[in-house]
Formats: C-alpha cells, sequence, structure tokens
C-alpha cells in the first residue's frame, strides 16, 4: 500500500512554469514590496476612519436621543413628569409623589411619543379612578423653542382622551426654564408650584409640605375661596390662573362639555 | 526577509511537496497558483531562522495546507463551482497510480491530508498531530478510517 501511495504521489510535480511563475511573483515582492506595504497597509488601517466615523455617528446620535429638551408635567395628584429628547419621544418618565409612583410603574412610556405616552397616562389614570368629580388635569411645557407646538398637540390628544368625561377639564401652560427648575428643586411639579404660589399669595401660612396631599383643583378651590375672603374684607388679590405672578406662564383651560 | 536566492532553493526544494498538498484540496489551476505564492511568500517573509531541514519542511507542509483550507473557505470558492480540469497536475500518470489518487481524493479531506503526510512523507502520527494541530489519538482514528475507506474503494489487490 505504502509502495503505490508513493508511486502514485511521485508522479505529481510541480511544473517548471508554475516554479518560475511563483519565483517571477516573489521577485516582484521583493525588489517593489511598497504596492503590496501600501495595499497591506490600507487593508489594515481602513478601519480606522470608518470606525471613527461609526463612533462620532453614534455619539452624537446617542447624545440626541438620550438628552432631555423638553419637560412635560401632568399634574392632578398624581404628579408626573415625562422628559422628551428632540425628537419629542419620551426619554425618562418621574413621579413626584406616591400615586405619581403607582401610575407609572409597569406603563410603557419610554421611547413613546409624548402625545400618545400623556394619553396612556390618562388612560391608566381613567382606569384608576383618579379623576374624580370636578378633576382638573394640568398640563405644562418646558420647551425653549416649540412649547407652542408640543401644546397644541398635548390638547388634542388629551382632549381625544378625555371625551367621555364631562366632569373632567383640563388646563395647558407653558412653563420658563427657571419655573421649571425652581419646581424641580422644591421636589414638585411646575404646575404645582405655580397653583400653590398663588394659593400663598392669598394664604401666606399655605406651604409646600402643606399642599402635598392636595389635588390641583384642591388648590385652585382653596386659593377661590381665600380670595373670596380677600374680597370680602376689601383685600385685592390677583385673580387664579391669571399669570399674574410674574412667572411668565398664561393658562389656556378647556372644559370637556 | 530571505534573499531572491533563499526563495529560489526553496522552490526548488520543496515545489513537489506543496504541488502534492495541493493536489489533495484544490481542483483550479489557478487555485494552486495562489497557494504557490502565498506559501512562498510566508517562507521569504518569516522572520525566524529554522532549526533544521526538518522543521522548514514540516512548517512549509503546515503553511500550505492552511493555505489550501483558507482557500476553500473563501466566499467565492463556497459559491461557485469550477468547471476547470478536476485532474490538473496529474496528467500522463499511469492507470494503477491515477486509481490509488482518485481513491485518496474521494477521501474525506481531513484523512487525505494524514494518508500523504504518513504514507509519502513517512511522518509519525506524533509528527502528523503536531502539523496538523490535532490529537495523537485523533490522528491514528484518522488513519485508520482512511486505509479501512481505502480499502473498500481499491479493493484487495490494489490495497495490499
Amino acid at each position: 500500500m505504502t509502495r503505490k501511495l508513493k508511486s502514485a504521489f511521485d508522479a505529481i510535480h510541480a511544473g517548471s512554469g508554475l516554479k518560475s511563475k511563483t519565483l517571477d511573483a516573489l521577485k516582484e515582492k521583493i525588489n517593489n514590496p511598497q504596492p503590496q506595504n501600501k495595499k497591506l497597509f490600507l487593508a489594515r488601517y481602513a478601519f480606522i476612519p470608518i470606525f471613527i466615523a461609526v463612533f462620532l455617528i453614534s455619539t452624537q446620535l446617542y447624545y440626541f436621543v438620550n438628552t432631555p429638551d423638553s419637560y412635560i408635567n401632568l399634574d392632578v395628584n398624581p404628579s408626573i413628569e415625562l422628559t422628551l429628547n428632540q425628537f419629542n419621544y419620551v426619554i425618562g418618565a418621574k413621579a413626584y409623589n406616591a400615586s405619581g409612583s403607582n401610575i407609572i410603574n409597569n406603563l410603557p412610556l419610554r421611547h413613546k411619543e409624548y402625545s400618545k405616552a400623556v394619553q396612556i397616562l390618562i388612560d391608566e389614570m381613567i382606569k384608576q379612578n383618579i379623576l374624580g368629580q370636578d378633576g382638573l388635569v394640568s398640563v405644562t411645557v418646558q420647551n425653549n423653542n416649540n412649547s407652542k407646538e408640543i401644546l397644541d398637540t398635548l390638547k388634542i390628544a388629551v382632549s381625544a382622551s378625555l371625551k367621555p368625561y364631562s366632569h373632567v377639564s383640563a388646563e395647558f401652560f407653558p412653563v420658563s426654564e427657571e419655573i421649571q427648575n425652581t419646581a424641580h428643586e422644591s421636589n414638585i411639579s411646575p404646575a404645582r408650584y405655580i397653583a400653590i404660589t398663588e394659593l400663598q399669595e392669598v394664604d401666606p401660612t399655605a406651604t409646600f409640605e402643606s399642599c402635598a396631599n392636595h389635588s390641583i383643583s384642591q388648590i385652585r378651590q382653596l386659593t377661590k375661596e381665600h380670595m373670596g375672603r380677600h374680597f370680602d374684607s376689601g383685600n385685592v388679590a390677583p385673580a387664579p390662573n391669571s399669570g399674574g405672578m410674574g412667572h411668565g406662564h398664561g393658562h389656556n383651560r378647556m372644559g370637556h362639555e | 526577509m530571505k534573499s531572491e536566492g533563499e526563495a529560489k532553493i526553496a522552490i526548488e526544494k520543496y515545489a513537489d511537496t506543496v504541488r502534492r498538498i495541493c493536489f489533495i484540496h484544490l481542483k483550479s489551476q489557478s487555485d494552486v497558483e495562489d497557494v504557490f505564492q502565498e506559501v512562498f511568500l510566508k517562507f521569504l517573509l518569516y522572520p525566524q531562522p529554522f532549526q533544521n531541514e526538518a522543521h522548514e519542511k514540516a512548517w512549509l507542509i503546515r503553511v500550505a495546507i492552511n493555505q489550501c483550507k483558507d482557500i476553500l473557505k473563501s466566499f467565492f470558492r463556497r459559491n461557485v463551482v469550477l468547471t476547470e480540469d478536476l485532474n490538473y497536475g496529474a496528467n500522463n500518470i499511469q492507470e494503477d497510480s491515477r486509481v490509488v489518487l482518485n481513491a485518496v481524493l474521494s477521501l474525506p479531506e481531513k484523512y487525505r491530508d494524514v494518508v500523504y503526510l504518513y504514507y509519502y512523507e513517512g511522518y509519525q502520527a506524533k509528527e502528523i498531530a503536531k502539523i496538523l494541530n490535532r490529537g495523537e489519538n485523533t490522528i491514528y482514528t484518522w488513519l485508520s478510517r482512511a486505509k479501512s475507506k481505502l480499502r473498500a474503494s481499491l479493493g484487495g489487490e490494489l490495497f495490499d
């Protein structure tokens, strides 16, 4: 067997043409190594600019996708804040109180378009029977460029969700970055911050803590009651929702008939 | 980098060995030429000195086998059916030898290497294991299976 295999393989030879072709190719490599080296260099390092470009694009995209650009606050009591990116998609949801946490827990809000996310929240509030008699949903938007556009879209979305609930009304207003930041420092929503500061103007004993468990409509109701007393005693106080507190906000209240 | 003279000597000395390895793996002339150029280019660029001639030969055999496998693994090779002469390089061979070579070529690829290295080059299983980077027992198993298959395809007379 070994002999037969040896004799069979012995019959296979490298032809002289193959040898000379190989030698010529090697001579070319020896005498003119640069093109090959250049090719190898390009092949080896071509991925570097591609890698850098992909890295930069990914970083930019990651930045744009994950950088907060706008804030939408919904306050009924629960008090909830949605953070939006530049593309108006939800990148974060925060609850300012326990009832807010109960709402947002397990709700698929992230990466939803904001009007859809707000509808999901309102639907959940309806499901949990939070929007009681004469309920008021306060919606604030903080965005340096297109608050109005977001508010207009939200009005349509919220009114669609609240259409069957005529006893519930909604108010919409833009807030400045300053109010947003001040409200954040007090760990309350901008709508609540504005409502409480309005109450404090007619009732200086009111504090953020004392109003923590009140709904927005209850705080407004308290403001109205105190204003009535002021009027009775001859004092003049700003009307609720007038935006006359120097914060630059204007309310836009919408009933659902 | 080795000199042109060293490359010429290596080609003269090992061209047939590399050609036989190509024969048991490849079917096209252009693939054989590619493998030849790559193997001897690697030899040319190999920076370390070989311990002895046996080391040099074993190194070239290993590189040649790997190069053949790389070519067979390439996308083009896997997706294109070649219509070239399947017996390229094995013309003018006596009928007996042709039958034996065809029997070797009909073996699975891994068996072909061990048959060639064991029966033709005279390597021991331990050395083949080192060249192919496999366990010694694996080589024994492959040799035994290859032998059975050759016996089955060649019949008693040619196999003896």
